[in-house]
């Protein structure tokens, strides 16, 4: 009796989840505007595209104001345009263009119909150089599908004794690949994915990142003292070779700072008690022409370093458990590498 | 001689309120006490009652005292308390009278009056109007959550009581804040209610003796909190032998002792609680709780001495302890110094303890003072990560309280003051070790002081017509040291819009405010059954809690009034019609009630409350407004007994300053987060035979408000929904029903040792009731460009709940 009453709890104490699409409501889409300038070499992007409607359908933006004119302009009044690529990329074109510590920079968009958004200037803050990068193993519990373990990456950094730094810390991991190109023929369905190797003296990249890790620290505790420890990534422990990572750390403003702190809160909320109440992620975006309008995201000015780094995976004192990767078949033809959000063609900075 | 000067005074300067009538002729006096016939000691607010009088009574005092006017000639008396027998007396009277009853205790009575109004026709007769009385013994047969006998929750089941959702011991009270219900305990108050992060209230259910709940028509003695009063007297120890009593639960085990030290005149009694939850954590199969480390204790004490008949004096002591750790993976947290509230360690304890001491000048006079101590720390820490840090906070509360009552002729009059101190220490962080980075940061503490006077009178016009006039005064001042900020004028308060910094010395008056708080009712008799009431309460409250999260945490931090956060004062005005019918039978009532809300608080969009010395740069105040009805039909004794109530309330803000940053919802009305118009609530017994009960439990509500996106949009590869209007949607309803039965001891076999069980199951149909809607991303391909953004529906007791509780006496 007990036994079951035991289990019968323990079912209960499960919080329970489930997918609930609320009633169809009026739904607007908005200006958004996501961008940043830093101080490394150009070119530099700014997306512009209509919000999506807030329904569990749509899941890629697909509404993009291509003949508006974006300029990016400086507290001296230089400026440059921004040319329209494609998906709503507007790209800088001189190549001149580039962050400088101490200057502040906004953003400014006329749409074809005159109306005229421009962003609040961000003023493009120092940021302290890596000090040192740590790597502990952490072994993990036996499951089924889990890794031997993980190394769990830090850094320290000095924060300046000014008051009111602001941190972001995102990472990029290269893999070199056995083929340049992957994609997908679906003239007779079912799709057939097929591999294409890369032709003589081009190599591949295929690129990982962390979707959900919005990384922010704020000197407010720690004024003017060394950032220990400061988290930064697990690498998984499915090999013994090192494992590249360009580390990325950049300088925010305050309002920066509070937009990425409002977001990740919102993104994050879980629906439990310590969830924070939904609120609107305060952007920077102004319609000119007519206040009342929202526009939505944010452009930031930020001072950039990336710090190449292998993490050693071959002293963690047990082995692996092998990853078995189905046996690739590749295309006789050769192709150059894809150029995407997944894979380049390009060695990143620091590989050897 | 004493007695006189007082009297003087009393009298002179009451004179106003005073209206003398002339003593009726042909009428003898009726005087007398009411006590528990075990343990002698007398009960306070039972009611007498003559069957040819059918509109008066008399109800007793502090000192189970009596006394009343009564017409000449042969009349039967009724005396009526609640959980004890009803004893009738035939009288003659012909001079006066003077007697002594001794009531049984009900233990296994089949009639046993299932909602304590005092007399089966007190919610008619007297003046309440928005009170309910609760008796601990029909609270105990409400199926509880996992067994757990709980006050708050058992709440919820009157009219005008909501809260959030489960999983949190917070209420509110016919469209008020969950911060604005004064929590009190032997006149201590409570500022945080809840054990295990809201799962349980803090209250040891054996050791309740009375509970008081008032949510509209407020007496004057009470102040401070703007929507109800819970009053909880800590019950009076055994003063002749040794009692022990216990209980073994799933969640917490319970154990009591009482007793005389010297017999008949000081007596004591202890009662324990403490959780051994941890287990079901480990043997829980999701790895989200399991090694959930949660565990509380609390200790309830009251010795009390009765020199000789006309003093008394007791403490009251309280101690509770929660500990609490979610099983957080600390190393993926994002950042080493963030104040993650859900990888932390949550400790909460209250150290509260009351003196006081009743004196009886004569049948008519008695003087009660109260000495109140009242301390409540709250710690959030975080010893693992690389940057350990902790994080405490704190509200000690002082208040020393005189009350005198005095009844002359048709006035019951009231007197008292009181003179408070409270000291916040609203955050306070410091390094949890010698490797942390952490700075340490000391906010100011925030000190105040509160002195109000009230009075107020009950007169008995005739049969027909009573009412009660009162007014309290009270008087905030708020001191220093401590740094305020002066402002640009015309803009928002912000950060950005700080004109200078001002410093105040030690004692330094920082800022004043105070006022009248008038309360008055009215009850007009319709006939022998049946009665309208009217009343009306001003309240102010000069210290609120600052939350951004759904539900109240236990580390949100207590905020006094200061030169920007300004108290928040509610009007209230009710009128109710009560009807009772078949005898007592059945009771019916409806409640209309208005409130309006001045200075209330709301949190600006992504508001930062951690840490902050400027509150009023993250909170917003407008007004606000509530409006209900509240209609009830009671059933009071037989086989089947209960209640059924509905609700209607509707509250709404409106926050409009001059800036966009000023508003809330654009400067248009919207309702709080706690808003739930409607409410149906069943409470049902049904007695098989003296041992054995069924009890039932049915609610229904409206879902609580929320913000669902209008759209969203891309942050690099981030989803992010985007929330224009504030609490403009509402999360699905709720409903659940219970059901638990009852066994009690043979009452026919006299035995030492007593035992009874309680089974109960929570959630009947499992229903997955929503406590959120949220929305969430998700990466369905892990890496990848296809981004999902789903809304999901979050229950916290989304299956049914079964549980068994032992409880024992000898």
């Amino acid at each position: 009796m007990f036994t079951r009453l035991v289990s019968l709890l323990s079912m209960g104490l499960l919080n329970c989840i489930t997918p609930f699409e609320p009633d169809a409501k009026f739904t607007r889409i908005q200006l958004t505007v996501d961008g940043i300038l830093t101080d490394q070499p150009g070119p530099h992007k700014v997306r512009l595209y209509y919000s999506l409607a807030a329904s569990n359908f749509d899941f890629l933006p697909y509404l993009f104001p291509a003949d508006a004119t974006v300029l990016i302009q400086d507290d001296l009044g230089n400026q440059e345009a921004l040319k329209y690529t494609d998906n709503g990329y507007f790209v800088s074109q001189s190549g001149t263009l580039q962050g400088r510590v101490g200057r502040s920079y906004f953003l400014k968009i006329v749409m074809s119909d005159g109306t005229t958004y421009q962003t609040l200037p961000e003023l493009l803050k120092p940021v302290p150089h890596i000090d040192t990068i740590n790597v502990s193993f952490q072994q993990l519990p036996q499951g089924p599908n889990a890794l031997a373990g993980q190394f769990n990456v830090s850094l320290n950094a000095r924060d300046p004794a000014t008051k009111g730094d602001y941190y972001r810390w995102h990472w990029e991991h290269y893999e070199l690949r056995k083929y340049c190109l992957d994609s997908s023929i679906c003239n007779n369905s079912p799709c057939v994915r097929v591999l294409y190797p890369c032709c003589s003296g081009l190599r591949s990249w295929s690129i990982t990142r962390c979707e959900t890790c919005i990384n922010l620290l704020s000197d407010q505790f720690i004024n003017g003292r060394e950032i220990t420890n400061q988290y930064i990534l697990s690498a998984p422990y499915d090999a013994t070779s090192p494992y590249f990572v360009a580390i990325y750390q950049q300088s925010l403003t305050e309002s920066a700072y509070k937009f990425w702190t409002t977001l990740n809160e919102q993104v994050s909320n879980t629906g439990g008690i310590f969830d924070k109440p939904p609120a609107t992620v305060p952007g920077n975006i102004i319609n000119v022409t007519n206040p009342k309008d929202q526009a939505l995201g944010f452009f930031g000015a930020s001072s950039l370093i990336v710090k190449p780094f292998y993490v050693r995976r071959d002293n963690a004192g047990i082995l692996p458990y092998p990853i078995i990767n189905a046996a690739l078949v590749l295309e006789k033809e050769c192709r150059s590498s894809q150029e995407n959000y997944l894979a380049t063609g390009v060695a990143p900075p620091g590989w050897d | 001689m004493k007695n006189a000067y007082l009297w003087r005074f009393i009298t002179s300067s009451l004179l106003t309120l005073l209206t003398l009538l002339s003593l009726q002729a042909q009428r003898v006096l009726f005087e007398g006490h009411v006590i528990n016939q075990k343990t002698n000691s007398p009960l306070t607010g039972a009611v007498i009652r003559l069957v040819k009088l059918p509109g008066g009574a008399a109800t007793t005092d502090s000192t189970g005292y009596f006394k009343w006017n009564v017409p000449k000639g042969t009349d039967e008396a009724v005396v009526s308390f609640v959980g004890y027998e009803t004893k009738r007396m035939k009288l003659v009277f012909d001079r006066p009278v003077n007697l002594v009853f001794d009531l049984y205790e009900e233990v296994n009575q089949l009639d046993e009056v299932v909602v304590s109004s005092q007399g089966p026709d007190h919610n008619v007769q007297s003046l309440d109007v928005g009170v309910s009385k609760l008796s601990i013994s029909l609270i105990k047969k409400m199926p509880a959550f996992m067994g757990e006998v709980d006050v708050i929750k058992s709440l919820l089941s009157l009219p005008g009581v909501t809260n959030v959702g489960e999983g949190t011991s917070d209420i509110n009270v016919r469209g008020g804040n969950s911060d604005q219900n004064l929590i009190l305990l032997d006149e201590a108050p409570i500022f945080n209610p809840s054990h295990l992060m809201g799962l349980f209230s803090v209250f040891n259910p054996d050791m309740v003796k009375g509970i008081s709940f008032y949510r509209g028509a407020i007496p004057s003695q009470y102040g401070g909190r703007t929507s109800s009063v819970l009053d909880m007297s800590v019950k009076s120890p055994e003063s002749n032998k040794f009692k022990v009593q216990g209980g073994i639960g799933l969640i917490a085990n319970r154990l009591q002792v009482e007793g005389p030290i010297i017999k008949n005149k000081l007596s004591f009694v202890v009662g324990a609680r403490g959780s051994f939850s941890d287990y079901l954590f480990q043997i829980a199969n999701n790895s989200q709780i399991k090694g959930t480390k949660a565990n509380f204790y609390d200790v309830t004490s009251k010795v009390e001495y009765t020199p000789n008949p006309k003093d008394k004096i007791f403490l009251t002591t309280y101690f509770s302890q929660d500990d609490f750790k979610p099983n957080g993976n600390t190393v993926t947290s994002s950042s080493s110094a963030g104040i993650n509230s859900t990888l932390s360690e949550f400790n909460w304890q209250t150290k509260n303890a009351t003196l006081g001491w009743i004196h009886n000048f004569s049948n008519d006079l008695a003087l009660k003072i109260t000495a109140v101590n009242s301390d409540y720390s709250s710690t959030i820490s975080n010893s693992e990560q690389a940057d350990s840090y902790r994080l405490k906070s704190s509200v000690l509360f002082q208040n020393l309280h005189p009350q005198l009552s005095l009844r002359r002729g048709k006035h019951q009059f009231l007197f008292g003051a009181e003179a408070s101190l409270n000291r916040i220490q609203p955050g306070q962080l410091t390094p949890g070790g010698a490797a942390s980075s952490i700075n340490p940061v000391t906010l100011d503490v925030q000190k105040s002081s509160l002195l109000a006077g009230y009075v107020s009178d009950e007169i008995q016009v005739n049969r027909r017509i009573s009412f009660m006039v009162g007014a309290r005064y009270s008087y905030f001042t708020s001191y220093g040291p401590g740094t305020g900020y002066h402002y640009l004028s015309g803009g928002p308060i912000n950060l950005a819009t700080i004109k200078d910094t001002v410093r105040y010395a030690q004692g330094q008056v920082i800022s004043t405010y105070g006022g009248f708080e008038p309360r008055a009712s009215l009850k007009f008799s319709l006939g022998e059954r049946s009665s309208i009431k009217l009343g009306y309460n001003r309240m102010r409250q000069y210290i609120q809690r600052i939350s951004n999260t759904t539900a109240a945490m236990p580390t949100d931090r207590w905020q006094i009034s200061n030169p920007y956060l300004k108290p928040q004062i509610a009007d209230q005005v009710s009128m109710g019609l009560f009807k009772n019918f078949n005898n007592n039978l059945y009771e019916a009532s409806v409640e209309v009630f208005g409130k309006q809300l001045s200075n209330v608080t709301d949190y600006k969009d992504g508001a930062n409350v951690l840490l902050q010395n400027a509150m009023e740069q993250s909170v917003l105040q407008g007004k606000g407004e509530v409006r209900g009805f509240e209609v009830q039909l009671k059933k009071n004794k037989g086989k089947l007994s209960g209640w059924i109530n509905y609700t209607y309330s509707q509250v709404s803000y409106l926050i409009n300053g001059p800036s966009p940053e000023e508003r809330i919802n654009n400067g248009n009305w919207y309702p709080p987060n706690f808003n739930k118009p409607h409410i149906v609530n069943m409470v049902l017994t049904y007695t098989v035979n003296r041992r054995v009960s069924y009890s039932a439990n049915f609610t229904y509500s409206t879902g609580r408000p929320t913000t669902y996106a209008t759209d969203k949009y891309f942050v690099g590869t981030t989803l992010v929904p985007n929330y224009v209007n504030r609490n403009q949607d509402k999360i699905p309803d709720y409903n659940r029903l219970d059901l638990s039965m009852t066994i009690e001891p043979n009452p026919d076999k006299v035995k030492k040792f007593n035992g009874t069980w309680v089974f109960s199951i929570y959630n009947v149909y499992a229903r997955k009731n929503a406590f959120s809607v949220f929305t969430n991303t998700t990466y369905p391909g892990g890496q990848s460009y296809y981004v999902n953004s789903n809304t999901y529906k979050l229950s916290i007791f989304g299956t049914i709940f079964p549980s068994i509780t032992y409880n024992f006496k000898f």
